[in-house]
């Protein structure tokens, strides 16, 4: 069970070779991300879940170099799209890619949009900045957009401005705005946290018929488990920087093997009998240890039922269970412990 | 504003008769003759309900000193300060904008620094010892710009159009140039603090992923966003502004109205002296309602729908 991760697909549209994002902080240098090694198929969502301080939206910004100084990408990461290597590029060849290759959707689209200019202009410049083309043209590709998002009266809504649009127009115009190139990898980091749980669905199935209309591959980020089993293909689970886990989503929703992604499972709420024994959700102790103090080993070891010596002093490598299936757990190579968990969970620190 | 001024400067000591007819060899008759001539032997009060009658039928009055209607002499004079300080208005924000925006850019550099340095230190000074210091370098130990005036006093009715108008020009760069230079170097610090304020805003990291060039990032995104606070200066600094124009003008003895209301208030020329403060005060709430307009057009969250659709 010690056999190497599994085999990158031969043809990735987007590699992350050992990605490691620091920023300094008082407190010491932070680690966000921390030798992330992943690959997105052209045309397949690639779903990345973990809760917060797990470092998936700093890889987001990263594959775009969005990275605000003093944090930056350490040398010796690469993230590989079509031939370049967007973390050592020159600031024009990223340029060219950012909006026409790769598009972006965040998380709040409220603070995202410019409030200052029209949801029009603002997607138009996309096509301007792109491609040497009319104003009127970039107007009626904007229009056009809109529409395409489902945003109905398109042509009247681009000369509004962001502050006259509710919170799930505002994401469809963000959506408007990262598909206006036809890229071929969208990046959604958190692209539906914000909105509420009607508007939440809509955006999901809007975003899962675009996918298919324009053939392009998503990287998806969330911390919501739902949200990857709605739309996903395939999971990297995400803890202190690092994957953790990465299956198909099928294959994770049915045996997941890292304890960290059982324990993520056990917490998605459940419809049950109000005074049920199991009415309590199950949660996982603790919280995500600083980035600036990873522990030593295993980083979930304090937080883990199963913890050992091993996982306190040998930070586990990438084990693979199957061809696709792989998991950062000792418990791979010794898989008998798991039948005798330690008698308490580790108490947070 | 009015009635203000009329008592202040009623208060200060003196008469306008005494400005000019104060050779012991004038005899009092002759001054009570001419006190009687304009009035000026009334009391206060009835000097003042006749002073707002003619204001209310547009009338502001004569010029003791000049011997001409009020309205003349400020016809005359406004066009000159508006040339001025209109200028310095432009320059300054030009400048101070472009400085901010070269700091930003170069956002914690040596050049950061020593434009940061450069604007507090002009920032400090005061106009009238500015405007001497700039007199004294660039017009008698570097003579490159003339000493005052607006023209030249001899040569410019003999000049071709072009001359002339070089002429006027070459007069003008160095008092818009000082008067210019305080405002500059306060618009530039406060540019530069908005700016700051909003770099860190997300639709500028979304600017960045749609692949704007980062100077367009700055240009368009940032400072559209970080306009506000400097309307708002614009609004503020105004008063400061025409008090500024005063000093400027009487150092560089630019004939215009802030020479002008010096002179008057000199001389006791009292409704040239509320003319003046009249008129300025209609400039700065000139200025307060361009602000406000200027929000808005910067700024279309407070525009008012116009549609009945929102309240």
């Amino acid at each position: 069970m010690t056999a190497p991760q599994p085999v990158p697909a031969p043809n990735p549209l987007l590699s992350i070779r050992d990605l490691r994002t620091v920023f300094p902080t008082g407190a010491g240098v932070a680690r966000a991300v921390d030798g992330l090694t992943l690959g997105v198929e052209p045309g397949e969502t690639l779903g990345i879940v973990g809760e917060s301080g797990s470092g998936k939206s700093v890889t987001a910004l990263s594959i775009l170099r969005l990275i605000r100084p003093p944090g930056r990408i350490e040398a010796g990461s690469s993230i590989t799209f079509g031939g370049t290597d967007l973390a050592t590029c020159d600031a024009e060849s990223l340029r060219a890619i950012r909006g026409r290759r790769i598009g972006m959707v965040f998380q709040e689209p409220m603070t995202a949009l410019n409030p200052v200019f029209t949801v029009g202009s603002q997607i138009a410049e996309v096509v301007r900045v792109h491609e040497r083309t009319t104003r009127q043209a970039a107007w009626g590709r904007a229009v056009a957009m809109l529409e395409a998002v489902r945003i109905p009266a398109s042509a009247e809504r681009a000369h509004q401005y962001p502050h006259e649009l509710s919170g799930g127009t505002r994401q469809r115009v963000m959506l408007a705005m990262a598909l206006v190139m036809h890229p071929a990898l969208l990046i959604a980091d958190e692209p539906t946290t914000a909105l509420d749980v009607t508007v939440q669905a809509q955006i999901l199935a809007l975003l899962a018929e675009l996918q298919q209309s324009l053939g392009m591959a998503v990287l998806l980020i969330t911390h919501d488990l739902a949200i990857i089993a709605a739309v996903a293909s395939r999971v990297v689970v995400m803890y202190g920087g690092q994957a953790v886990e990465e299956a198909p989503v099928t294959e994770l929703f049915a045996a997941a093997h890292h304890p960290y992604t059982e324990g993520l499972l056990r917490a998605v709420p459940r419809p049950r009998l109000p005074n049920s024994p199991a009415a309590r959700l199950a949660e996982i102790p603790g919280s995500v240890p600083p980035a600036t103090a990873w522990p030593a080993g295993c980083r979930f070891h304090d937080r883990c039922a199963f913890a050992w010596d091993r996982c306190r002093h040998e930070m586990p490598p990438l084990y693979a269970i199957s061809a696709t299936h792989a998991s950062r757990c000792h418990l791979a190579a010794e898989p008998a412990r798991r039948t005798a968990p330690a008698p308490t969970a580790g108490t947070p620190s | 504003m009015t009635t203000a001024t009329f008592i202040l400067i009623h208060l200060a000591p003196g008469d306008p008769i005494g400005g000019g007819l104060d050779d012991p060899r004038v005899s009092e008759a002759v001054r009570a003759h001419w006190r009687a001539v304009y009035g000026l032997d009334q009391p206060l009060a009835v000097q003042f309900i006749r002073y707002l009658a003619g204001v209310a039928r547009g009338q502001f009055g004569y010029s003791f000193a000049y011997n001409e209607s009020v309205s003349t002499i400020l016809a005359r004079a406004l066009p000159r300060t508006m040339l001025l300080a209109g200028s310095a208005l432009v320059l300054s924000f030009v400048a101070g904008i472009a400085m901010a925006l070269i700091q930003v850019a170069r956002h914690g550099t040596a050049t950061d620094r020593v434009i940061g340095v450069a604007s507090l230190a002009v920032y400090s000074l005061p106009e009238f010892w500015l405007g001497q210091v700039a007199l004294l370098t660039f017009a008698y130990v570097l003579p490159i710009f003339p000493a005052g005036g607006m023209v030249d006093p001899v040569m410019h009715p003999y000049l071709g159009p072009l001359a002339a108008l070089w002429d006027r020009i070459d007069h003008l760069i160095l008092p818009a140039l000082t008067l210019s230079a305080l405002t500059a170097a306060g618009i530039a610090r406060y540019q530069r603090a908005a700016l700051l304020d909003v770099a860190a805003d997300d639709y500028l990291r979304t600017a960045r992923a749609k692949g704007v060039p980062e100077r367009s990032v700055l240009m368009r995104h940032a400072l559209r966003n970080a306009a506000l606070p400097v309307i708002t200066l614009f609004g503020l600094a105004l008063p400061g502004f025409l008090g500024g124009t005063v000093f400027i003008e009487k150092v560089f003895s630019w004939p215009g109205i802030g020479s002008l209301a010096v002179d008057a208030v000199t001389a006791r020329d009292y409704p040239v002296v509320i003319a003046c403060a009249v008129l300025g005060s209609m400039l700065v709430a000139g200025g307060s309602f361009l602000a406000d307009v200027l929000y808005a057009v910067a700024d279309p969250r407070l525009r008012r729908a116009p549609g009945p659709s929102r309240p």
